[in-house]
């Protein structure tokens, strides 16, 4: 029986109207939460706007937004948020999918073992050193965790260098295709560390754990997850390549598309398995079933669909930002991005020495791949949903120590970006444009 | 059809991209909205969207971003690019 069937018996014997007592649900609690969310999507549209202008990643605007929304102003608070959960869990479900989309298999051998050697490298060592430094200040299963979602780098800022500098060169050949790798490798380090990490925390301090107890529950939940994934998936990537060309191409595809996502977010979290690897096995399955056209299609209809909810879950996660556990956990911030600085740098030197790069991508790449934004927020919140379950503490310092560094990195970023590129000589000189984005007026006149 | 071919042409000689989808949408009798979206050899996928005036057959710049919803970031313009295509259309 349903929340509602329920209620509805309850009303009849009360004898209260079914539709007045909805009527008085919508009014009474619901209203507030749409209000807040048109709020939250308009505030985050607006400094996202504001942000492109300024030549920033539009995700750094929305987390400006939701901290003038949060603890700023106050105008929604982290109950309220609590409430929008479900924001969450289908934009991570998305963040997923469209990650695991990018592990084409074809893509893999385009680019080469070369690059595939440094993205993991520098992915692993960089999880290595931020979890070997934080676990100085905070508990072992947390310093994984943070490990983990340091690997995450943003290719939004790089690619604007790029493209603004017009920059050509071996750096720039070899930072585009490790980038595009690196999410997801990044991705499937931290599913399999946040399971170990939830099962080291998920013990009362007089239980002693033998090693295989404590890889038995990540390793059912990561064997769960492959399952449900690639059963998903399947189903989906079968379906998209049945898709015939017709003029509701568009919609039969978003329709699947929404029903992978919410079935393997949903039955991951019903199932306890991980909600992040799942949905991105599946995407990985999708990706690799279909051909070039249909992901094509694939990508625009999750392109035209997600907006929106990507634009509350960015500004909700700006939200949830507290001063007081930032401050508190000072220190492991400061550890967090100097760790994932040095991990970056040294361990994309490992990287290019193994497969012997020259030396200019040896100095460089490294500072080129410290820009960190979604995904890491992204996975700041997966962390902070499974982790507050079992230790509501721990939970608040990874959430607030990551959303606080990726405001460092995403501001930062750019620059350090520049820097590396100019130093590497693979920029040009390209003189300042000026471009009026609120008004399209700026034409090449004669 | 053999505009679109030199389109085709221009997006790899500016952009550096594969011209994957062209857009022409008529926004009142003399303004068409044009979005050219491309792939480039990374397997990152752009658009560049830009207004012509039926008038005088002017290209307005109107954006160019990376076309993904996580790293949403508009890039610089191309004024080759912008020029090439006004020459086009001339």
């Amino acid at each position: 029986m349903s929340f509602f069937s329920g209620q509805n018996e309850m009303n009849k014997l009360k004898g209260v109207d079914t539709m007045m007592l909805l009527s008085t649900n919508i009014h009474g609690d619901m209203s507030g939460l749409i209000i807040n969310l048109g709020v939250i999507i308009l505030m985050g549209m607006l400094f996202g706007r504001i942000a492109e202008y300024f030549k920033i990643p539009a995700i750094t605007g929305y987390l400006i937004a939701g901290l003038l929304l949060g603890p700023i102003s106050g105008f929604v608070s982290l109950e309220e948020i609590k409430g929008m959960s479900i924001i969450s869990d289908v934009a991570l479900g998305f963040i997923a999918f469209q990650v695991g989309n990018e592990l084409w298999f074809g893509k893999l051998k385009n680019s080469g073992m070369k690059i595939v050697i440094i993205t993991v490298v520098q992915a692993v060592f960089t999880t290595a050193v931020v979890t070997f430094l934080t676990m100085f200040f905070v508990d072992l299963s947390v310093a994984l965790v943070l490990g983990a979602i340091a690997a995450a780098t943003a290719p939004a800022p790089i690619m604007m260098i790029i493209k603004k500098y017009r920059a050509k060169g071996e750096l720039t050949d070899t930072i585009l295709p490790v980038v595009g790798l690196d999410d997801a490798v990044g991705v499937i380090m931290f599913g399999i560390l946040l399971s170990i990490s939830v099962s080291m925390l998920d013990v009362t301090s007089a239980e002693v754990l033998t090693v295989f107890e404590m890889i038995k529950t990540p390793l059912f939940e990561i064997l769960i997850s492959i399952g449900l994934g690639g059963a998903i998936g399947v189903g989906s990537g079968l379906a998209i390549r049945t898709i015939s060309h017709n003029r509701d191409r568009k919609e039969k595809n978003l329709n699947i598309i929404v029903i992978s996502v919410f079935l393997t977010t949903g039955t991951a979290l019903f199932l306890g398995a991980s909600p992040i690897l799942t949905p991105m096995i599946a995407g990985t399955v999708v990706t690799n079933m279909i051909n070039k056209d249909c992901y094509v299609l694939e990508e625009e209809t999750i392109r035209f669909f997600v907006p929106p909810i990507m634009i509350a879950f960015f500004t909700i996660a700006g939200a949830q930002l507290q001063f007081d556990v930032v401050f508190a956990a000072g220190i492991v911030g400061v550890v967090y991005i100097l760790g994932r600085i040095f991990g970056k740098m040294f361990g994309s030197y490992l990287g290019t020495t193994i497969v012997k790069s020259s030396s200019k991508v040896k100095k460089y790449l490294g500072v080129s791949l410290l820009p960190q934004s979604g995904v890491a927020i992204g996975l700041s919140i997966a962390a902070y949903n499974e982790l507050s379950v079992v230790a509501g503490p721990e939970a608040l310092v990874v959430k607030n120590v990551i959303l606080a560094s990726v405001l460092f990195f995403a501001l930062t970023g750019p620059v350090l970006v520049k820097i590396a590129f100019t130093r590497a000589d693979e920029i040009e000189d390209v003189k300042e444009e000026k471009v009026i984005p609120w008004k399209n007026s700026h034409a090449y006149q004669e | 059809m053999e505009k679109f071919a030199r389109i085709s042409r221009i997006t790899t000689d500016y952009l550096h991209g594969t011209l994957h989808k062209l857009i022409f949408q008529y926004e009142g009798p003399n303004k068409v909205h044009i979005v050219v979206s491309y792939e480039d050899r990374n397997e990152y996928w752009f658009d560049y969207e830009l207004d012509l005036n039926m008038n005088n057959h002017h290209v307005d710049f109107n954006s160019h971003r990376l076309a993904s919803t996580l790293e949403k970031v508009q890039i610089s313009r191309d004024e080759h690019f912008e020029q090439a295509l006004q020459e086009l259309f001339d």
